[in-house]
């Protein structure tokens, strides 16, 4: 038996977490955002993970992979990708009221490009303020207990 | 030693194995990439170690799986060696990866995986970056495993076409047709349309007696019955579209090495593992892929009774193929919902060119077969009477295909040699490394 639990290294609620307080970051200070191009750039992979995979969140039990496998050196499974997926649903709830995921997901897109790649023009502050919020719920919600 | 101090002393850690990396044959234009992509991750980490306050006990802890994450991709760089994998195949195999499973950035822009080959103890694997991505990362990593006792086994290699089907399932372009039409055409009127009807035919009367044994062991062992969840489903539908694409990316040699290498290691092809349901029971795979062969046309053989012991050999590894006696409690799929689903599988494929299986012509079967009876890598590369090699792009499906043929129908085919598994194998490995330098000349027109 290792010392910790494998999942204490691969836990998808923190790299979740990151992921969106940088980006709510960026939107309190957009002229910050082009330098963490590629962090956003990540942030939007996940939305998209989010938005169009259905198995999203699916988690193989741990026993899927024999033991033998542990020794193989890749990251050890990802652990709480439900968790994420749950508290993204949540957040697109309380923010977009009302509207199709799809389209929610879109607005918060396009706003990160524009922020990240401000050639493509300054999103519109009632946009940008949805977004935030959309933000701060994730984060708010990903605080480790 | 501080929590910050700790991390800072694993960062410069894994900054060493990066630096220390790079001493072994990796092959040409392979870690060059990926080197700097570990490295640029790194350099994004280091920049935001620097602005962690001691106290923030949250940021340390996630910085170090961060760090943590990029450390097994450096452990990684030094376990590729081309001594230990078939590297015609992986060539190959990258080239489908970087065709199918690039994906778009936040500006619209392609960016290609960075493919990583690997031999491992254990079976075929492709190991794909986390769902939720690391901060930093640019372009993801594709891990690439190949078992390693079966380093030249080639005709096996094609069960990589289901490990391209996993990843190319959480890629956001192939992804989203596997995850619409393919999906949807496969629960149309499936068992796995929803939890209750999968739950309504493993515990249906005509279910095979070994099943009915294994819910009867669960229920004595456990003090109830048995019954799938959300996640079986899901799982079982993955497993089923990734067969499905691995068939239609590698045509009937995926079908054979499926049905070599997974039939021993299911003593009863219907018997679901309630300990761990995470796969069909073998004869619902095999079901399906024989009513693929039937539902693309493939079942038919392509020589015809003109090509005499060819056309004998080949009807054998057909039968081989089709031979089909489960149960018809292990069909899951009407055939029309199965075109639906190869079509959308297609559909991933039209727009690169040679990427799905296609049948070769009738006589360039023939004269692959031919060589292998001779003992030689089956290629079509002919010299004219002027002394002009007459070279044709044969693609790596119609080679193993002649390979299966050959290994399936052997009994029926004369030759100067009679050959084994292994050098089965290895011809056809000599022949995609031959063929590629057949390809670079064909591009180049030297002919």
């Amino acid at each position: 038996m290792p010392i910790m639990a494998a999942q204490g290294r691969n836990d998808a609620r923190t790299a979740a977490r990151l992921l969106a307080s940088t980006a709510k970051e960026c939107l309190d200070d957009p002229a910050s955002a082009p330098a963490n191009a590629v962090v956003l750039n990540n942030v939007y992979r996940l939305l998209e993970a989010y938005r169009g995979n259905a198995f999203f969140g699916l988690e193989p039990a741990a026993s899927y992979y024999p033991a033998a496998e542990t020794l193989s050196l890749v990251p050890p499974l990802e652990q709480y990708v439900s968790v994420v997926r749950d508290v993204l649903e949540q957040a697109v709830v309380t923010t977009f009221a009302g509207q199709p995921k799809d389209e929610a997901i879109a607005v918060i897109e396009n706003v990160l490009k524009r922020i990240a790649y401000p050639e493509f023009g300054a999103p519109s502050d009632a946009e940008k303020k949805k977004v935030k919020r959309f933000f701060s719920e994730v984060v708010q919600h990903l605080q480790l207990a | 030693m501080t929590p910050l101090e700790f991390l800072k002393e694993e960062f410069d850690n894994v900054r060493r194995a990066l630096d220390e990396t790079l001493r072994h044959d990796y092959g040409p234009e392979q870690s060059v990439d990926y080197y700097h992509e570990c490295e640029a991750r790194l350099t994004d980490i280091d920049a935001e170690i620097s602005r962690i306050a001691a106290t923030d006990a949250a940021k340390i802890y996630t910085y170090l799986s961060q760090l943590s994450y990029v450390a097994t991709f450096v452990s990684l760089i030094e376990r590729s060696r081309l001594g230990e994998f078939s590297w015609p195949f992986a060539d190959e195999l990258r080239r489908i990866a970087k065709t199918l499973l690039a994906e778009k950035d936040l500006k619209g822009d392609l960016l290609d995986p960075i493919i990583h080959v690997v031999s491992e103890g254990q079976g075929y694997r492709i190991y794909y970056e986390a769902q939720v991505p690391v901060a930093s990362s640019r372009r993801r990593f594709l891990v690439v495993a190949f078992p390693r006792s079966l380093k030249h086994h080639v005709l096996l290699h094609t069960l990589f076409g289901h490990e391209v089907g996993h990843t190319a399932l959480f890629t956001t372009i192939a992804g989203g047709i596997l995850q619409g039409e393919v999906l949807a055409a496969l629960v149309a009127a499936s068992p796995l349309k929803d939890l209750a009807l999968m739950n309504a035919w493993l515990n249906s009367t005509a279910a095979h007696q070994d099943v009915k044994n294994e819910l009867a062991a669960y229920a004595a062992q456990n003090g109830r019955p048995f019954v799938f969840t959300k996640e079986n489903r899901e799982l079982w539908l993955i497993e089923l579209i990734c067969d499905l694409f691995g068939v239609l990316l590698f045509g009937p040699a995926f079908f054979a090495a499926h049905r070599a290498y997974l039939q021993p290691l299911h003593p009863s092809p219907y018997t679901i593992k309630t300990a761990q349901p995470t796969h069909p029971p073998f004869a619902i795979r095999h079901k399906m892929l024989v009513q693929i062969m039937r539902v693309t046309g493939w079942d038919v053989p392509i020589t015809s009774a003109a090509d005499g012991a060819f056309h004998i050999a080949e009807t054998e590894m057909l039968r081989f193929l089709l031979d089909d006696t489960y149960d018809q409690w292990s069909r899951f799929f009407d055939d029309a919902d199965l075109r639906r689903a190869v079509a959308g599988v297609q559909k991933i494929f039209a727009p690169h060119g040679s990427l799905g299986y296609a049948p070769i012509n009738p006589a360039g079967l023939v004269k692959l077969i031919e060589r292998l009876t001779r003992g030689l890598p089956p290629i079509l590369a002919d010299i004219d009477q002027d002394g002009t090699p007459q070279l044709t792009d044969v693609r790596i499906s119609q080679t193993l295909y002649a390979g299966w043929v050959y290994w399936i129908g052997r009994q029926h085919l004369a030759g100067a040699v009679t050959l084994d598994f292994l050098t089965t194998n290895r011809l056809c490995d000599h022949a995609l490394l031959q063929q590629r330098a057949i390809n670079y000349t064909l591009i180049a027109g030297v002919t």
